[in-house]
């Protein structure tokens, strides 16, 4: 239970970042982030920290979460499959 | 036996939790930045399309200097004379990629040109010169070299309609250009009084050789001979890079071989026919000076080995040496060259800064570039072979 949960947090942990990145990136698409970064008003105050939030965000999910899921994953579907083959070798057992 | 094997693997099994993200680490992020540049390479039509869709909705919506705000209202002129060349061109090539897309293209570039021969969008260049460059095509002698930009474009709406309204103008602007051309004796015309920039000149030449593409009027023999000097005067000859500006009076270098001017040359003469063209040496020129690359992702650098220098409006900000415009311009010579593992390099950098998201009716666009930014990587990243 403890190794499972070990496995499943930080996938669940990558999820959340690629939702907060979609939702961050939607976001300031519609707020047309390269015209207010641009804007010599108010806004680009407003753009400019919203931005660098949004490549934070965008460099953690690809330089950290997009491997920590691969790897995650692989180690699910291997656990699953080694246990399904101890599960076989059992039942076939004398 | 199954026990005394147990401690082992348990032992090693940190160790190769640790090597095996890390190499993920390694190996990951590239693939996932880079997953649509396959299809863009070889010209996938919803690919293209889906972002063609969204420049298509900028032209609508209207972009004029307004829409920029560069702190120069000279580059603000710019920009959207930029966006709207940009937009043609990407628009253009997607639809002599894809000719069913045609009847949802053209009305769209045929609005961009509208808005890019206005007397608004040339303003810029009327105020500079002190003279209307369109109502002196025939009579002035002043280089105009921007209206290269402005030719191309609507070169690029003749290949794709031969009876656009806009032919007779664009007949007019080329024959200008030519007859500059053709007197210039350092292969460059000045694009503002008392400056040139051989990148806009090869804008200039793009559109002489496209127009000859289009309409048959051959100007081969002035194009082979402005290559021959442009090679020997402008392109660097220990980096190949292209100095980004000189005097057209004297020939002399005013400033130093650079990445941007560089990889947009290497674009604008693809259209160039034949040998006068310089583009592929230009984009080899890029392809071994300039490129560099760091666990998959490329870019380009702004200033070759042996040469200093930060930033400008031109190659915008350059990080590490690293040219956002050099590395964004470079798409186009890799698609145009087949250069496919410079091109996916590139492209998995300018997909991890340019931020692409999914729009409703199936578009996509970058959220860091805006109506220019947007129109420039259309026009990158679907520009064709000349031939």
């Amino acid at each position: 239970m403890k190794r499972a949960l070990g496995i499943v947090a930080p996938l669940g942990a990558v999820a959340l970042l690629a939702l907060a990145h979609e939702a961050l990136a939607s976001w300031l698409d519609q707020l047309d982030l390269a015209e207010r970064l641009l804007s010599p008003s108010g806004d680009a105050l407003v753009a400019l920290p919203l931005a660098a939030l949004l490549y934070v965000v965008r460099f953690a999910l690809v330089f950290g979460g997009a491997p920590l899921a691969l790897i995650g994953l692989a180690a699910i579907v291997s656990a699953v499959r080694a246990r399904r083959l101890a599960r076989e070798g059992m039942a076939g057992a004398p | 036996m199954h026990a005394s094997l147990s401690p082992t693997p348990r032992a090693l099994a940190r160790p190769l939790w640790i090597a095996g993200l890390a190499l993920a680490a390694l190996l990951v992020p590239a693939q996932v930045c880079g997953r649509e540049a396959r299809a863009f390479f070889e010209g996938d039509r919803a690919t293209q399309d889906a972002l063609a869709r969204e420049v298509a909705a900028y032209v609508d919506r209207g972009v004029d200097a307004g829409a920029f705000h560069t702190g120069s209202p000279r580059f603000d002129a710019e920009w959207a004379l930029g966006t709207h060349q940009m937009s043609i061109l990407g628009l253009g090539q997607v639809v002599l990629e894809h000719p069913e897309l045609r009847a949802r293209y053209l009305p769209v570039m045929e609005r961009a040109a509208a808005s890019l021969v206005s007397d608004d969008t040339l303003a810029f260049g009327a105020s500079a010169w002190g003279e209307d460059p369109i109502a002196t095509l025939e009579t002035s002698e002043s280089g105009h070299a921007y209206l290269g930009y402005v030719a191309l474009a609507l070169g690029m709406l003749r290949a794709v309609d031969p009876e656009t309204p806009h032919a007779p103008l664009h007949d007019r602007m080329v024959e200008a250009l030519a007859r500059r051309l053709a007197v210039a004796d350092h292969a460059l015309i000045e694009t503002y009084p008392g400056e040139a920039y051989p990148c806009d000149v090869a804008a200039v030449a793009g559109a002489i050789g496209l127009h000859q593409r289009v309409t048959g009027v051959d100007r081969t023999a002035l194009l082979e001979r402005w290559g021959r000097t442009y090679r020997a005067r402008w392109i660097d000859p220990s980096t190949g890079y292209l100095v980004q500006a000189g005097d057209a009076r004297t020939g002399a270098r005013l400033d130093a071989p650079r990445g941007s001017g560089t990889a947009l040359a290497a674009y604008f003469t693809s259209f160039v026919p034949g040998d006068a063209s310089p583009s592929r040496a230009l984009h080899r020129a890029i392809a071994r000076e300039g490129r560099t690359s760091l666990f998959g992702f490329g870019a380009v650098r702004e200033h070759p080995s042996g040469h200093e220098g930060g930033g400008d409006i031109d190659s915008g900000p350059v990080v590490l040496g690293v040219s956002v415009s050099a590395t964004g311009f470079a798409l186009a010579g890799a698609r145009v060259h087949g250069d496919r593992a410079t091109y996916e390099s590139l492209l998995r950098t300018a997909w991890l800064f340019g931020v692409p998201v999914a729009r409703e009716g199936g578009g996509m666009r970058f959220v860091s570039g805006g109506p220019i930014g947007n129109a420039i990587m259309l026009a990158m990243l679907t520009a064709r072979p000349a031939s």
